[in-house]
């Protein structure tokens, strides 16, 4: 069932309906690196990060205010996320960085893969069980539902959500447990999802 | 719920299966060096599509119909059927925000399928985690069949962003190989039908017995020094298949040529124990075709457990990994019932898939 | 030759994202890679060789001519006076 979840939308994250953290327009660091910040998170990694792998970084770590995730073995947690325009944004500064400043820069073009953010984040928690990422043309839960019943047989728990950038941050994380009574139930999704 | 596979195409440089399968045995190599590609005008190898007019949607629809040939036509209309995609990139023509629903868009409407395709973007374990993402939803009864098509064409983009990480060869690439030098870029098409209705098969098809994924949780761009999530995946794999190491009679390996994946495979089978299991890659012929990858070089399995012929390593003739592989070397008559089949990506995702004939 | 020293750090903190880090931060002879260095990977050593061709037009030929080059700010430092000349 699913126990935690995480809005990003625009400028405000809830955490389980609650705010957590409202973007300070009067602050020049953009609302990442603000979150980052209050968060109190000190891994300078995040700094090479594209803006795909910073959002799903960040809602992970806000979820891991809620829960233990030290209950789980290093291959039990399963991720899925999905938006509908990959890594679109960093598609274009890769190509920024051959076309007019005329050096590749290969520090871009490795985040050129929408699945890197799985990556960021099972290296973040030291995470070797299954992951993957689709592109959808829209949030869809059922979809997710789906995923979820299918890992029940491989996996105890999921961190699964929606990282849609374009236009604006339109972000969606739910944690979700196996548990006897309703393996991985994520009826409630939809109503989360739906809230900002 | 059984899983079966089969009626494989290919379109790639070198032709269809069978006659990349043919070309393979005759020792015909399926990348050429291109002069002028590189970023500063550098000459390296590919295996690129020369003279074609098709657009990425016009591959994708021809694969998806030359695949549904050796199937059951009607079901590409069906509720009870999904196309899933695997692409890196997508066609880039129609925008990077669109690059890849723009062509799902568009085949959906073109070949009039009922539900819009699954798009799985997972780097170079695309082709196989799309199988697999395919046999775990039909048994869980969400369709019947599924058509799983990879696809990725060769663009400067890539190019130049692999010629970024100095991952490219100016020479046909040597997996495994002492003197390897790094990737060689292909394109390419690929499609294979799963299904949970053997009859529906025109020609022999397979079983599907398990398929996991696994994480390096390493860095996002180098593998495991010590093979983790490759080892994690096929541990999984065969777990989920009822299997064990000695079940296996051939691995088809990622095998990409560079110095640490090589490394990397080998280090992952030995610690499996199975580095006496006959192991090739199939990216020393068509090159690495990224998204297209896992499902050629599944479909490259198929052929040669039809035919029962283990085929060379393209590339290969001295060992260049610190633990051994049992590369084959020659084109060799045997019987393959069992066939593991390994791909690793960025992101440190491996993903691996067994097939069984069907007895 | 030491503004250029300076200069390169300033380059590096911008080139590979160390947002939290400041020129001060970075020592002439600290090492720049391994255990001991400022943390940097494999990924940060091509693009020390994007940053010498953006901001100095000298070309390395590959990652291997990079492990000499790119020890520390001073290693850097000489090699880019011994290439201008």
């Amino acid at each position: 069932m699913m126990t935690t979840w995480c809005r990003w939308k625009s400028d405000k994250v809830l955490l389980n309906g609650e705010l957590f953290f409202q973007c300070d327009k009067n602050n020049t660091e953009d609302m990442a690196l603000q979150l980052y910040r209050f968060l109190k998170i000190d891994y300078p990694k995040f700094h090479k990060m594209d803006s795909l792998s910073k959002t799903g970084f960040l809602l992970t770590e806000i979820i891991k205010t809620r829960v233990d995730i030290s209950r789980f073995a290093d291959d039990e947690i399963a991720m899925v996320f999905a938006n509908n325009h990959s890594c679109s944004e960093t598609d274009v500064k890769f190509e920024h960085s051959y076309l007019e400043d005329k050096t590749p820069s290969p520090a871009l073009f490795v985040y050129t893969l929408p699945n890197i953010v799985t990556g960021e984040i099972s290296i973040r928690n030291k995470w070797y069980g299954e992951s993957s990422v689709y592109i959808l043309p829209a949030f869809d839960a059922g979809f997710f539902e789906n995923q979820a019943e299918i890992l029940q047989a491989h996996t105890k728990a999921l961190m699964a959500g929606w990282l849609q950038l374009l236009p604006e941050t339109d972000a969606f994380i739910y944690f979700a447990e196996k548990t006897a009574e309703e393996p991985f139930s994520t009826k409630k999704i939809l109503q989360a999802y739906h809230s900002l | 719920m059984k899983v079966y596979l089969g009626a494989e195409s290919i379109i790639s440089p070198s032709g269809n299966a069978e006659e990349c399968f043919d070309k393979i045995k005759e020792g015909i190599v399926g990348v050429k060096n291109y002069a002028g590609r590189g970023f500063n005008k550098e000459s390296f190898c590919l295996s690129s599509f020369e003279h074609h007019n098709f657009s990425f949607t016009q591959l994708l629809k021809d694969i998806i119909l030359q695949s549904v040939k050796c199937f059951d036509e009607k079901v590409l209309t069906s509720d009870k059927t999904l196309l899933i995609i695997s692409s890196t990139k997508g066609d880039l023509s129609k925008g990077y925000a669109q690059a890849l629903t723009a062509p799902a868009t568009a085949i959906q409407k073109d070949l009039q399928l009922k539900h819009f395709p699954l798009i799985i973007s997972n780097a170079c374990a695309s082709g196989v985690m799309a199988i697999n993402a395919a046999a775990h939803l039909l048994q869980k009864k969400k369709y019947e069949h599924i058509i799983v098509a990879g696809i990725d064409l060769i663009s400067d983009f890539i190019l130049y962003g692999f010629q970024s990480l100095y991952a490219l060869s100016n020479e046909a690439s040597k997996p495994f190989d002492k003197d390897r030098k790094g990737i060689n870029l292909g394109e390419g098409a690929a499609a294979i039908v799963v299904s949970t209705q053997s009859s529906a098969f025109k020609n022999e098809c397979y079983r599907w017995l398990g398929g996991c994924t696994a994480g390096d949780a390493n860095h996002i761009s180098g593998p495991s020094r010590t093979g983790e999530g490759l080892y994690r995946s096929v541990i999984a794999t065969l777990k989920e298949s009822g299997l064990t190491n000695s079940d296996i009679d051939f691995v088809s390996a990622h095998g990409t040529a560079t110095l640490f994946n090589d490394e990397m495979e080998a280090i992952a089978m030995n610690r499996l124990n199975m580095q006496h299991i006959p192991l090739n890659s199939f990216k020393g012929f068509f090159g690495h075709t990224l998204g297209a990858a896992g499902i050629i070089e599944t479909a490259m399995c198929i052929q040669s457990m039809k035919k029962n012929v283990l085929l060379r390593s393209v590339g290969y003739d001295d060992c260049g990994t610190s633990v051994p592989l049992h590369i084959i070397e020659k084109n060799t008559p045997e019987k393959i019932n069992t066939v593991l089949k390994t791909a690793s990506g960025f992101g440190g995702c491996n993903a691996s898939l067994i097939i069984q004939k069907n007895s | 030759m030491e503004n250029l020293k300076e200069e390169l750090k300033k380059q590096i903190i911008e080139q590979l994202n160390l947002e939290d880090k400041k020129p001060s931060d970075i020592a002439d002879d600290a090492p720049l890679f391994g255990d001991n260095g400022i943390g940097l990977d494999s990924i940060d050593a091509l693009e020390l060789i994007v940053l010498l061709d953006k901001h100095y037009h000298i070309k390395l030929s590959n990652p291997e001519e990079g492990k000499k080059v790119f020890q520390s700010i001073n290693s850097m430092a000489d090699y880019i006076n011994q290439t201008k000349k």
